[in-house]
């Protein structure tokens, strides 16, 4: 049996673990989509892994990271819970060392990151618009029937790449039905779509930041060639593009795990919680104003953890909404 | 004469006392919460800030419960909070509300004052007390949140903490002589004088500045400072109705306080630039000085004084080593993102450790939420 460490980055499109040994190798990863339904796709991970590696690894640490990581932890019992900024940090600053700049884009986010001497020193994340991450380049790639697989082969076709307005979603989707209504060919708007996004990027998320090399490029999106093409157009340098690179955040909660037990019993469930029956349920707080959405946890019909209220007074599992006024 | 008022920060309980004083009836809205929100949105233009909603929203609120006379800070201007009011006003008379609107600012705060003398008849003797006392007040109670969120991460006993800050808001309920007020803001200082402490190096100090309203009303930050108490970070902010409203209602302080402003801001910034534009890039030169780690901007989407403030802090950020971070909120309901930054923001200034969680500093809070 091989100690190893596990990590699980939920995103909005995909759920991604790592299984890492004690040296920083990764055993196993998995990249699948989470389609809305975290708890199914964490559980379907777990088993998927449990069928493999349950014999020859003994897990000694968990992580979660993304944004479904207080859910994941209590569903897989986690030893550290960390945003996925410093996730992605973590495993870029062990991946590939000296690394200064970290573009990561994923599903609804994108972040850059800043790095000196493998310390975060400046970080953005986007905030109010999506246009320019996975979830619209899927759409994108759904509207015109391309799978999403060859999307950036396709761009690198391209001749003469389409100007589109990339700083909003509503507006680029609008630039391109227009452009293709007046016979532009395909490859050439989906080119265009490309260098407005990382136009984009660079212009928001990247604004202000000093982007020295060695960048680099992760998360799904990083998968395109297309924007991995526009981002050394725009940036005059080679993207580096790590093995791992749509499970970073995974690799990086490993990281993180090993650093958090450090010789104490792991807080891991084991590979049978995927066939736990976890049942969320939420309501709506009536005790004040702020009118807080509670979320709770059942593990087979047993509460197991509750979040979303301000004051903290449901935190106390022992609390019982029949007790409290909930309305 | 029902007297209401919208929300903001810890105005409320001072302004009800001073109608008691008075002897004017008065009504106090929910704090805003979803409901205020939905209300507010649904009376303001499109595009809209998020404190324009929300005040807007317990406006109606409160003419809902009954109010036919509504008091509200007006402060003047570039920035809409110069015509906030005004507007907010004139919304409210449109969809059919009858009310009288009594405005504290430099043009009307005398009108507004012989207004509530003439309802009332009370003499002005008895109303300067009133005014005095409530004003006296609402820095009392000021005072014990600045405490609670700077001295909050220091304390060792944080249910002991807890417990004293929880006894003096009771007190503060029940005052009814300025003597009082003087003796509790002395107990008040004595505790935390006298409280078992972390080190000074262990604490994270985390600086914030912005809009007024977004920084004052919990619901519009999202509960920012209880998230950074909660993560252990001791929370250091400027802005309050007592250091403000001063400079802003009295012509002869307004002079020196710009003066001051514009040189604290100075080279970053060299003019005033509305709402609160030139209050935060002075408040992060400030902040500085008293060595907090990091600096966060708050300010409702769209705010353009915080905008040009934005470019300004961006460069403090890079010549003075100052990690500051700008976030722009909404009303967005939840609180994920939010917290992935700040988490990662703290994580960042933390950052002397490689993978240094606040947890690291600060043994006594816990990372995971």
């Amino acid at each position: 049996m091989v100690k190893a460490y596990l990590g699980v980055d939920v995103g909005s499109v995909s759920t991604n673990f790592v299984v890492m040994n004690e040296d920083g190798a990764v055993i196993d990863c998995l990249y699948l989509r989470t389609l809305g339904q975290p708890v199914k796709a964490i559980q379907n991970g777990l088993r998927k892994l449990g069928e493999k590696l349950s014999n020859e690894v003994r897990i000694a640490g968990v992580g979660t990271t993304g944004s479904a990581r207080n859910l994941t932890g209590v569903l897989v019992g986690a030893d550290i819970v960390k945003n996925e900024i410093t996730a992605h940090a973590v495993a870029v600053s062990n991946m590939v060392p000296g690394a200064q700049t970290i573009i990561e884009i994923g599903g609804q986010d994108s972040k850059i990151i800043i790095m000196r001497d493998g310390i975060v020193t400046d970080f953005a994340m986007n905030t109010v618009c999506a246009a320019g991450t996975g979830s619209f380049l899927d759409q994108q790639a759904a509207r015109l029937s391309i799978p999403i697989e060859r999307f950036g082969e396709l761009a690198l076709k391209a001749k003469t790449p389409v100007r589109i307005a990339g700083r909003c979603a509503v507006f680029a989707e609008s630039d391109m039905v227009h452009k293709q209504q007046l016979g532009h060919s395909t490859e050439d708007i989906i080119a265009g779509l490309c260098e407005a996004l990382v136009r984009n990027y660079l212009n928001n998320v990247g604004k202000g930041k000093e982007i020295f090399a060695p960048i680099v490029f992760q998360g799904g999106v990083a998968a395109n060639q297309g924007i991995k093409a526009a981002f050394e157009k725009a940036l005059g340098e080679e993207m580096i593009i790590p093995r791992y690179f749509n499970v970073m955040g995974a690799v990086g909660a490993c990281y993180l795990a090993m650093d958090a037990v450090q010789g104490k019993q792991t807080a891991f469930k084991g590979w049978k919680a995927a066939g736990f029956s976890f049942r969320p349920s939420s309501f709506e707080c009536k005790g004040c104003p702020n009118r807080c959405e509670i979320i709770q946890i059942f593990e087979n019909d047993v509460l197991i953890a509750r979040w979303g209220d301000r004051c903290g007074k449901w935190s106390d599992l022992g609390v019982k909404t029949e007790d409290v006024k909930v309305g | 004469m029902l007297v209401s008022f919208p929300h903001m920060g810890e105005l409320c309980l001072a302004v009800e006392k001073m109608c008691k004083l008075m002897a004017i009836p008065c009504i106090v809205p929910a704090r805003p919460g979803p409901g205020t929100l939905k209300r507010g949105s649904e009376l303001a233009p499109e595009g809209s800030c998020l404190p324009f909603c929300l005040i807007l929203g317990n406006m109606s609120e409160a003419l809902e419960m009954g109010a036919d006379t509504l008091m509200m800070l007006g402060g003047n201007g570039p920035c809409r909070f110069g015509y906030f009011i005004y507007l907010a006003v004139k919304i409210l008379k449109e969809v059919g509300y009858d009310f009288q609107a009594l405005i504290i600012d430099r043009g009307h705060i005398y009108q507004s004052c012989k207004t509530v003398r003439n309802n009332t008849g009370i003499s002005w003797s008895r109303f300067v007390r009133a005014v005095s006392f409530s004003w006296h007040l609402l820095a009392c109670e000021e005072f014990l949140k600045k405490t609670e969120r700077e001295d909050r991460a220091y304390a060792v006993d944080k249910k002991g903490f807890d417990e004293a800050i929880l006894y003096w808001e009771e007190k503060i309920k029940g005052i009814s002589d300025e003597r009082e007020i003087q003796r509790i803001e002395q107990n008040i200082s004595k505790y935390v004088e006298e409280m078992v402490k972390y080190p000074e190096e262990m604490i994270l100090k985390i600086g914030l500045v912005g809009d007024i309203y977004t920084l004052l009303e919990p619901y519009a930050n999202h509960g920012i400072e209880e998230f950074l108490m909660e993560n252990g970070v001791s929370v250091q902010k400027e802005i309050s109705v007592v250091n403000w409203l001063p400079n802003a209602l009295f012509p002869w302080r307004k002079g020196k306080y710009r003066k001051t402003l514009l040189q604290q801001a100075f080279p970053y910034l060299k003019n005033h630039v509305g709402g609160f534009g030139l209050e935060s890039v002075a408040g992060a030169r400030r902040m500085r000085d008293v060595s907090v780690d990091g600096v966060l901007q708050l300010f409702p989407l769209g705010c353009m004084p915080e905008i040009v403030a934005h470019s300004a802090l961006n460069r403090i950020c890079v010549q003075e080593e100052l990690p500051v971070m700008s976030m722009s909120l909404d009303g967005h309901q939840s609180v994920t993102g939010l917290e992935t930054r700040l988490e990662a923001f703290l994580d960042m200034v933390n950052g002397k450790h490689k993978y240094a969680g606040p947890c690291l500093r600060n043994k006594a809070s816990s990372c995971i939420m």
